[in-house]
């Protein structure tokens, strides 16, 4: 549904990622992506003995993708934040 | 300024200690790879603890000036918690790690072949995360007094804002169990 929102209507994602507060949030995505990683490893992998070697490798993978997703987050929302800091009233 | 400018700093936070999560069962298969990733997350820690604790000083500063946040979003002093106990948590993972790859058995690194390199890097770790710890069981008892002070002039519902109690409080007491 987020998507389609965002493919229908995508003049939304620059009015989004400008938004000083609601911004913000889309820190919240790689942080939820952690914790399926987390449940994934010591759960399904360590508690269930599933998947093995390739299953980890996977996520693995999954998790370099989220590091990339928390770098960008930090660092560009950041900048966004000090960039548009003159155009909206703090607190 | 609210403690919302913490969300896309503690996104590294919690990236690390996924990190660490993962380095541990990924040492069986290939000790390399485990070590690239816990040093991975401990360059992401040590940027989102630093920039963590700036904000949270200037949240201190809103707080003592501006007063607490208004209504339900009282429940956002709980959110420095996260960053703090996370972190915390993070650090002790990666002891952990540290502590099970080291010393290589390869290469012709000084450091990283000696013997008590992994023990020591470990108990540097444990000493950070009981600071890290204890800072964030402060923010907890501030967090609460603030909840308290708030409830007794007004109730407010219970909606959306609740979800950020989640987190905060369960990465805060996942460090000492």
């Amino acid at each position: 549904m987020t998507i389609t929102r965002y493919i229908l209507f995508p003049d939304i994602w620059s009015i989004m990622i400008r938004h000083p507060v609601q911004s913000l949030y889309i820190g919240c995505y790689p942080m939820g992506a952690t914790t399926l990683i987390n449940v994934a490893v010591s759960l399904i992998h360590e508690d269930y003995g599933f998947g093995g070697k390739p299953f980890l490798y996977a996520i693995w993978c999954f998790w370099w993708f989220d590091v990339v997703i928390s770098v960008i987050c930090c660092w560009g929302l950041m900048h966004i934040m000090s960039v548009l800091s003159a155009s909206y009233k703090p607190l | 300024m609210t403690a919302v400018w913490l969300l896309p700093v503690v996104t590294l936070i919690v990236a690390s200690s996924s990190g660490g999560v993962l380095a541990l069962p990924l040492q069986k298969y290939s000790p390399p790879h485990a070590l690239v990733t816990v040093t991975v997350s401990v360059f992401m820690v040590t940027i989102g603890l630093s920039l963590a604790l700036m904000m949270l000083t200037v949240y201190l500063l809103r707080l003592v000036v501006y007063g607490l946040p208004p209504g339900a979003t009282i429940i956002s002093v709980f959110l420095p918690l996260g960053p703090t106990g996370q972190a915390g948590y993070s650090i002790l993972l990666a002891g952990q790690s540290f502590k099970s790859l080291l010393p290589l058995r390869y290469g012709n690194s000084d450091v990283l072949t000696f013997s008590s390199t992994g023990d020591t890097i470990n108990i540097i770790c444990i000493s950070l995360a009981f600071v890290l710890w204890s800072l964030a069981s402060m923010w907890m008892i501030f967090a609460l007094l603030g909840v308290q002070d708030v409830l007794r002039q007004t109730r407010f519902p219970f909606q959306v804002p609740f979800w950020g109690l989640i987190f905060p409080n369960v990465s805060n007491w996942s460090t000492p169990f």
